[in-house]
């Protein structure tokens, strides 16, 4: 199956893609991921050297798509290693998307019963939003990006405002002092951030469904450093309002922090309803993008019409997403997965690069 | 074939009917009317030993049990009596709360047993208050007490927790008179902070459990019933890591602890006149503070920076005459004078009586100074004691109101 024409999207909704792939769950979790592993306040430091870290395993994405014009990772990953070497790849990426979604799908559900209903059946909430995604998948990449291009401005604008809110309990001595114990402790939050940014391996897929080819880079670096600012803002505000002891022993941290925002005047009492959107629709994105791409991999691995591997995955994804028996096998599965992103996003095309370099294979970079 | 069309759009038709009966977002749904609402709790220590026969058989099971056993009150709105007028013809309306009562040894365990006392779901989304008597507070570890709070996902963080002088259960009893939910009342009271410096900066859950998180010390408010009405002055001192109550910090001692946070919005100080013996007072309308911490070696030292602005707000002075700078002058160094053996007193009190550091002295090495912070933090309240604070206070009398000076003085 190879991509037709008017599969092609945009470098802005490119650019979009990955944010939106990178901020899922991890919006949520961030301030306390990288605290635990930093334990000063100085996680602000992680989530910039991550971003940086992000960006050249962005770089070697691109330039490796690159040299396969209009061709996807897991139709020319075959062509470097070899048929069974590049199967194993493409089942790797698929796995980790399909992962991806599990988890996305599952911890929506954690939060809604934590939020909104509270009786309401996990399953029952994981099918309608894995049928509600499939809606939307099922059309192509194209009816997914456009929607993502709706969502985008009305994600950022929530991300703004709640954050803003965050500032009348923010206090600027919570994020002081400022490397007192070196910068020791801020490498090691460079792992745990490391995870919260997988989504830019995307652009292994993306990088040929692009109209322009040539303006991948800017398209994942826009991509990175959009998810690296919402992150860095979304860290200070819940560190400043919470401070790094109590991020730490919180369930959600963010959400917590927006339980204390105080709506000004009283107009309403609670607040976190206008999170919940935020929560769903970041979720939701995420969940959408990585459930087609499990779907694309599966369909061009057996050279085969994509609808049928889509309506395929319900079932493993629904399986996997009911695999993890408490929160922590659910928080375990997205650290797993983030563990296989790293290793496709940096690793794999470290590989593969260094193959083509020895071998000199590939065009399309001349 | 017109035929088979038309019996499939009535299938059709069928199938988005009972979908619109299945579809409706109504599995979590529960009626209003048939909520209690909850606004306040208040954690106190059964008093007698009522029902001891039957529990003393069930504590063979866990030995444990008679330390926590707790008396939870809870008030529930009556939402009828909420929006009902009262009576013209002098009648008794109804109340507008009830309060119900229970026992027993973890709070969720109560909360569960509410349901088979109260005739609607208890509803913990709109609780405001957490009252838990001194007893309580000074026997048990309030992050375990509070515990089930700071879990609940239907509770927010914005609770307020008060410690009542007495018996919890008395503040929810207290009927007000201007507002219809005791709780409410109470809740009111706390906005005053705006025109007093004598009651505790309101604590809420959320900021209660991240003082907790950093093992450090803090205050929080009191609330003492007389009779039938309710005063919020004073606070309770809890002892960081251990989290149990201490002791009591008077009216004036308060308020020196909010002067050195530099929290006053407004407030009043009483001075008298060295020379004449007669009443000063002087009217807080702005306050800052900062805490600067001094490393010298091995030596640590705060000096604590006040600043504060406002006006003469009554004086009993036959000579006292505002117009002339003289006088303004004596009158700003008495007030000032009095100020800083306030600010004395209060930090002599929690510094070296109760050895803690409720004022975020701490918080200010730590940011200022890390690395010192790092030796002294296990047993920061201990060495605190021993730390010489110097208390450096400004004043500034601008206004002095509509008055200036008093026709004795002109006879």
């Amino acid at each position: 199956m190879n991509i037709s024409p008017k599969d092609k999207i945009s470098t802005v909704q490119t650019a979009i893609s990955v944010t939106l792939l990178t901020i899922g769950v991890s919006i949520l979790t961030v301030p306390r991921a990288i605290t635990e592993a930093v334990k000063t306040p100085d996680g602000w430091l992680s989530i910039l050297i991550g971003g940086l870290i992000a960006m050249a395993g962005g770089y070697l994405v691109v330039s490796l798509s690159r040299r396969f014009p209009g061709k996807t990772f897991f139709q020319y990953n075959q062509i470097v290693v070899g048929k069974t070497v590049g199967l194993l790849f493409s089942i790797l990426l698929i796995i980790h998307f399909i992962l991806l979604s599990s988890y996305e799908a599952r911890a929506l559900s954690e939060l809604v019963r934590i939020y909104l209903l509270g009786r309401t059946p996990r399953e029952v909430i994981v099918i309608l939003f894995l049928t509600t995604g499939t809606y939307l998948v099922v059309g192509g990449i194209n009816p997914i990006v456009r929607l993502l291009e709706a969502y985008f401005p009305i994600i950022m604008l929530l991300i703004l405002i709640g954050m803003m809110s965050g500032f009348q309990k923010f206090e600027l001595d919570n994020l002081r002092p400022v490397l007192a114990q070196g910068i020791g402790p801020v490498f090691k939050g460079v792992r745990a951030v490391l995870i919260s940014y997988v989504g830019y391996e995307s652009m292994l897929i993306l990088t040929n469904f692009m109209q322009d080819p040539k303006k991948a880079f800017k398209a994942v670096f826009a991509g990175i450093s959009i998810s690296m600012i919402s992150y860095l803002l979304i860290f200070v505000v819940v560190i400043g309002m919470l401070t790094v002891e109590e991020v730490q022993l919180l369930t959600w941290p963010v959400a917590s922090a927006s339980m204390e925002i105080e709506v000004p005047g009283g107009i309403i009492e609670r607040f976190e309803p206008i999170f919940l959107v935020l929560w769903i629709l970041t979720i939701y994105t995420t969940f959408v993008l990585s459930y087609y791409f499990a779907g694309l991999g599966l369909a061009q691995l057996f050279r085969k019409d994509i609808n049928p591997f889509l309506y395929g995955l319900l079932p493993i994804m629904y399986i996997a997403a009911m695999l993890p028996p408490d929160l922590n096998a659910v928080f375990k599965m997205g650290d797993l997965n983030g563990y296989i992103g790293i290793v496709s996003g940096i690793f794999i095309p470290l590989i593969l690069l260094g193959i083509i370099w020895i071998r000199r294979i590939g065009n399309g970079q001349k | 074939m017109g035929r088979n069309r038309y019996f499939i759009g009535i299938i059709f038709a069928f199938i988005f009917l009972i979908n619109a009966g299945i579809m409706v977002g109504c599995w979590d749904q529960t009626e209003i009317e048939d909520l209690g609402i909850i606004v306040g709790v208040a954690i106190d220590k059964p008093k007698t030993a009522e029902g001891k026969e039957e529990e003393k058989k069930e504590s063979e099971r866990n030995l444990s049990y008679e330390k926590h056993r707790l008396t939870v009150t809870q008030q529930f709105v009556v939402s009828q009596a909420m929006g009902s007028k009262e009576s013209s013809a002098g009648m008794p309306s109804q109340e507008a709360y009830s309060n119900v009562a229970s026992e027993g040894n973890t709070l969720f365990q109560i909360a569960s047993q509410f349901s088979t006392m109260s005739s609607r779901l208890p509803y913990y989304k709109h609780l405001k208050a957490i009252i838990i008597s001194e007893e309580i507070a000074k026997s048990l570890n309030l992050e375990q007490l509070l515990n089930f709070f700071l879990r609940e996902p239907e509770m927010t963080r914005d609770i307020q927790v008060m410690i009542s002088k007495g018996c919890a259960r008395d503040v929810l009893e207290v009927k007000p008179i201007k507002e219809r939910l005791p709780v409410l009342a109470l809740l009111s009271l706390t906005e005053n902070e705006k025109k007093t410096a004598r009651m505790a900066e309101k604590l809420m859950l959320g900021n209660m459990s991240k003082k907790m998180a950093n093992g450090s010390s803090f205050l929080i408010p009191r609330v003492v019933t007389y009779g039938d009405s309710v005063q919020l002055a004073g606070a309770a001192v809890i002892k960081g890591k251990e989290n149990t109550m201490i002791g009591w910090l008077g009216e004036e001692e308060t308020e020196a602890i909010n002067w050195i946070l530099g929290k006053i919005e407004g407030s009043a100080v009483e001075t008298v006149d060295k020379e004449t013996k007669e009443f000063l007072v002087y009217e807080v309308k702005e306050q800052r503070s900062q805490i600067k911490p001094k490393v010298e070696g091995e030596k640590i030292s705060f000096v604590v920076e006040i600043e504060s602005e406002g006006g003469l707000g009554e004086d009993w002075l036959i000579s006292g005459d505002a117009f002339e700078e003289a006088f303004m002058q004596r009158a700003t160094e008495a007030i000032r004078e009095e100020i800083v053996s306030i600010i004395y007193d209060g930090l002599t009190k929690t510094q070296k009586e109760f050895k803690v550091d409720v004022a975020g002295f701490g918080k200010q090495l730590y940011v200022q100074y890390p690395e010192v912070w790092e030796k002294v933090k296990e047993n920061w309240d201990e060495y605190f004691s021993t730390v010489p604070v110097e208390v450096n206070v400004e004043i500034h009398v601008r206004e002095f109101g509509m008055k200036g000076s008093k026709s004795m003085q002109h006879e």
